[in-house]
């Protein structure tokens, strides 16, 4: 009882503010790339989010995007989302490999592929992004595979979700 | 028994009756919004203006508030004198309390829903579990006029209050409450209002509002409007005069709504001639300089002095208060000829950018939003400086944009800053003057606020990265799985995805009303009318669709009822485009254009092959294979030929045969529409010359046939592209198929991947560039 109070409380802390973005939103887009057989993952992240999750986990100051950015940068968000999204690929766990990412009007988008995909049967994504720290936190992903549109979204929850192709 | 067959009986039979009429109900999307908006009527007209027995509550408050910096509370008492203009009697009253949902017994805690993951939890998640904050107002009385109590009943965050005599229209009446609460720290357990604590010299800022009970709205509408505030739907107020007495220590600088009203007692001389210098000035003039901000924060007052504000015509109260404040103002004169006074007050934590850009950006916001509705009625316009939110009051707001220790700030602490300032002074129009219903559509103040905010960006920088209002900008959110995505025509407090929903879509809609629908000229006037019929009064939605509809003279229904009620997004395609040219007729013109066909069509390769191979055939050895149809031309011109064409030309009139040897091309375009929400198709032509050729065909092309279209267009010229969209107006979400021929359109990755990691080059310096000139300045110095 009291540990629930507790994440009630967590609502207060981060949902309030009449305009700075009341809201936390992910939009992940997965494509499945035929001629170089990767799967090629773009995060969208509020930049602001990642600047306040990634420091309240004790990473330095970001600065994400300015000229000043942290050289660490990219190292804190390959970790942070080595450990909180994730892609199972015909029922087996996949390297990712982390690219880079870019920093756009209060956007943070993220690059992952993962290499020698032959073939897709299965795919399930899991994503604990930002879960933990914004009550209302959603992610979005939208898949195109082999021509065909797949959505969902995960949330705390549903934390993962699974398309299977025949 | 047998009455349960009778029953099971007649529900089939309505089932049936259900059934019939579906095929019957009509699912054009240019159908009329009748059903969806209120029937006009006295209050309301028809034309979206207010009705000729349009009436709306007054409440005046009396206030008297203490803060107490030691204990970090407020105590209070007012008395609130009610006005009942409407038709109606009113048997009780309805205040509102909003400081209960951060009582205890909360109900905003109780519905929030949520699990704990994986059972873990951070040491900071922890910290804020054990908070056992007592918020929430403490009533010590509500009584009369003459001192009796007053039966009363709290609801959460509304209280009844039970009048003795009923009400009657055009009656007033007043009442009294005394009240106090603790005040929150904002940083640690959030909120719109509450103090934050600077471990230097142990000082606060306090930025308070939802301080006092406030009367909930009586209209038309709601009747009472006295939904639970559960921290998202804002507020819903009656406007009234306000006269208010603060009480901090002596040493507190107060930013209020309202004019100051006894300024000798509470400011010095010098700066009481400083402000009267800054109404004239052409440059903001400080009132409270940062070293005297400085110097007074070194040590604490134990007296306490009590300024006073008065406040006409507005629908709520706020301030801020603090020692550690620095004061900064200008006049800004209005076409009217009046001149309100732009001011900021920040915290020396707030330079070097809140001395350079707040106090200006305050004055140009109330300039162009003046320019967009109309002249800003009140006599103030403040910012003050709160570290991590944006949010309004009457005349005053608190907006975030901290700069580093340092004293330096990052491009985006900068233009968030400046955002956020048009944002919340911007929301003085809507809603405070403006003022819509919050608590029930957070669009009708946040998304027309952001529109008009989009434009005062624009205005201030063109340059500047407006978030909201581009379409493009919208198109990520409109695109996703519509399990997710509420119309925007939802109670604020059942809103998915609030951001995108209230703020984001809303604004990007009226970019496309003025850009692309209705054009500026037409765009400007209505909305221009609509703050005009309403300010100082309560607009509902069905109010402000109706008067942009009436005074453009253009039927919207189908727009409002796409991009306001529905959520489908917009993506239409260009599927096939065909050329055609007229038959003149002419047998030398026609002929010769078979013969060049003829020539030009794909040959076989095994024909080709045979060109060489087959040095000669036996009909081309040997004349005597030959007859007539070997040497017979079908595209020669005979003299038949030639006088079928004369009398066919004879038939023609002048203008005809013209027209008919102009050789126009005749292009057809099949279009679809494939993501449901019609929009006006954009196409652009591109000629074989270089030329290009923009068309605009209205939305309504789609009323018979939602799915797909078809359209001939005529030009002299040959085209060679044909672009849909090409000055992203209209929110496609895909952009891949507005081309015919098709273009290669590269995903987000694959731009990323070919520009070598990063579009913009490599990022990464150690230092920014004001820390790196400071730097380099230090160095020469040496």
């Amino acid at each position: 009882m009291r540990l629930l109070f507790g994440t009630f409380l967590l609502l207060f802390g981060t949902s309030f503010s009449s305009w700075s973005h009341g809201y936390h939103v992910s939009i992940t887009q997965i494509d499945y790339n035929e001629k170089t057989n990767a799967i090629e993952i773009a995060i969208k992240l509020i930049t602001e989010d990642v600047e306040f999750v990634l420091e309240e986990q004790g990473a330095e100051r970001l600065f994400l995007g300015e000229k000043n950015e942290t050289g660490k940068a990219d190292e804190y968000i390959q970790k942070y989302l080595e450990k909180h999204f994730s892609v199972v690929l015909n029922d087996e766990i996949t390297t990712q490999l982390y690219l880079g990412k870019e920093v756009e009007e209060g956007e943070t988008w993220c690059y992952i592929e993962i290499k020698d995909v032959a073939d897709i049967q299965s795919l399930k994504v899991k994503s604990t992004v930002f879960i933990n720290e914004y009550h209302g936190q959603t992610n979005r992903v939208n898949l195109t595979i082999k021509g065909v549109t797949n959505s969902f979204v995960l949330s705390r929850a549903k934390v993962d979700d699974k398309v299977v192709f025949n | 028994m047998k009455k349960e067959f009778v029953i099971f009986i007649s529900l089939i039979l309505i089932l049936n009756g259900l059934f019939a009429q579906e095929g019957g109900i009509n699912e054009n999307d240019f159908r009329q919004l009748k059903q969806e908006l209120a029937t006009p009527n006295v209050y309301r007209t028809a034309s979206g203006a207010p009705g000729h027995e349009y009436y709306q509550q007054k409440a005046d408050y009396q206030i008297s508030v203490i803060l107490d910096d030691e204990k970090q509370t407020l105590k209070g008492e007012e008395t609130i004198t009610y006005k009942n203009n409407s038709p109606d009697v009113l048997t009780y009253l309805w205040v509102q309390l909003d400081q209960n949902m951060r009582a205890k017994d909360s109900e905003t805690k109780a519905i929030a829903t949520n699990s704990i993951n994986n059972g873990r939890m951070d040491a900071k998640n922890l910290k804020k579990l054990h908070n056992d904050f007592d918020g929430g107002f403490k009533l010590d009385y509500v009584k009369d006029a003459s001192g009796a109590d007053l039966p009363y009943v709290v609801n959460k965050t509304m209280m009844r209050v039970d009048l003795p005599k009923a009400l009657k229209p055009g009656a007033s009446y007043s009442f009294r409450i005394k009240w106090w609460y603790n005040i929150n720290n904002r940083i640690k357990i959030g909120g719109r209002s509450g103090f934050e604590h600077f471990e230097e010299g142990d000082n606060l800022v306090y930025t308070i509002a939802q301080f006092f009970p406030r009367m909930a709205v009586y209209n038309d509408v709601e009747g009472w409007q006295n939904k639970q505030f559960l921290g998202r739907g804002e507020f819903t107020l009656p406007f009234g005069d306000y006269k208010v007495n603060i009480t901090a220590p002596a040493d507190h600088i107060i930013g209020s709504t309202g004019t100051l009203q006894n300024a000798s007692s509470v400011l010095t001389k010098e700066q009481q001639a400083r402000l009267k210098t800054a109404k004239t000035a052409s440059e903001p003039v400080l009132i409270v300089t940062q070293e005297e901000a400085e110097a007074a924060e070194k040590q604490k007052a134990t007296k306490t002095k009590t300024w006073i504000f008065h406040a006409t015509n507005v629908r709520d109260f706020a301030f801020a208060s603090s020692r550690k404040f620095i004061w900064d103002a200008i006049g800004v004169k209005l076409d009217d000829g009046s001149t309100t006074m732009a001011m900021s007050f920040y915290p020396k934590e707030g330079n070097p950018l809140w001395g350079q850009y707040s106090t200006r950006v305050v004055a140009h916001t109330v300039k162009s939003y003046s320019k967009h509705t109309f002249d800003y009625p009140y006599p103030v316009a403040i910012s003050v400086h709160s570290k991590w939110n944006g949010m309004e009051y009457p005349m005053i707001c608190f907006n975030y944009g901290r700069p580093e220790p340092d004293g330096t700030y990052s491009e985006r602490t900068k233009n968030g800053m400046i955002g956020v300032i048009i944002h919340e002074v911007g929301h003085n129009f809507f809603p405070m003057i403006i003022n819509s219903d919050e608590r029930q559509w957070t669009w009708m103040d946040e998304g027309l606020n952001s529109f008009v905010q989009s434009m005062a960006e624009s205005e201030w920088d063109s340059e500047f990265p407006t978030r909201r209002g581009p379409p493009a900008k919208i198109v990520d959110y409109m695109k996703g799985d519509k399990g997710n995505i509420s119309p925007i025509m939802t109670n604020s407090e059942s809103i998915f995805q609030f951001g995108n929903n209230a703020y984001g879509k809303p604004a990007t809609a009226l970019v496309i009303l003025r850009e692309t629908i209705l054009g500026r000229e037409l765009f400007d006037y209505a909305f221009t009318e609509y703050c005009n019929r309403w300010m100082f009064k309560h607009p509902t939605p069905a109010d402000f669709f109706r008067t942009m509809e009436d005074a453009s003279g253009t039927d919207l229904d189908w727009f409002w009822r796409g991009w306001f009620y529905g959520t489908e997004h917009v993506d239409l395609s260009i599927d096939n485009m065909i050329w055609f040219r007229l038959d003149t007729k002419n047998p030398d013109v026609e002929k010769g254009l078979l013969k060049t066909e003829k020539e030009n069509e794909p040959r076989f390769i095994g024909t080709i092959r045979n060109d060489t191979a087959i040095p000669k055939t036996e009909v081309e050895r040997d004349p005597n294979a030959n007859d007539f149809y070997s040497k017979y031309d079908p595209f020669e011109v005979s003299v038949l030929d030639i006088e079928a064409y004369e009398k066919y030309l004879a038939k023609l009139d002048d203008e005809e045969k013209a027209l008919i040897n102009m050789g126009y091309n005749y292009y057809q375009v099949e279009f679809s529409n494939l993501g449901g929400l019609p929009m006006p198709i954009i196409v652009e032509f591109t000629f074989s010359d270089g030329s290009k050729e923009k068309q605009y065909i209205p939305a309504e092309v789609w009323r018979f046939n939602a799915e797909s279209v078809s359209k001939v267009f005529v030009f002299k010229k040959e085209v060679t592209i044909v672009s849909m969209d090409p000055y992203l107006e209209t929110a496609d979400v895909d952009v891949s198929n507005n081309n015919w021929p098709r273009m290669i359109q590269k995903s987000r990755f694959e731009v990323y991947k070919s520009s070598k990691y990063g579009r913009r080059g490599a990022v990464s310096e150690t230092e920014n560039k004001m820390q790196k000139a400071k730097r380099a300045e230090e160095k020469a110095a040496e």
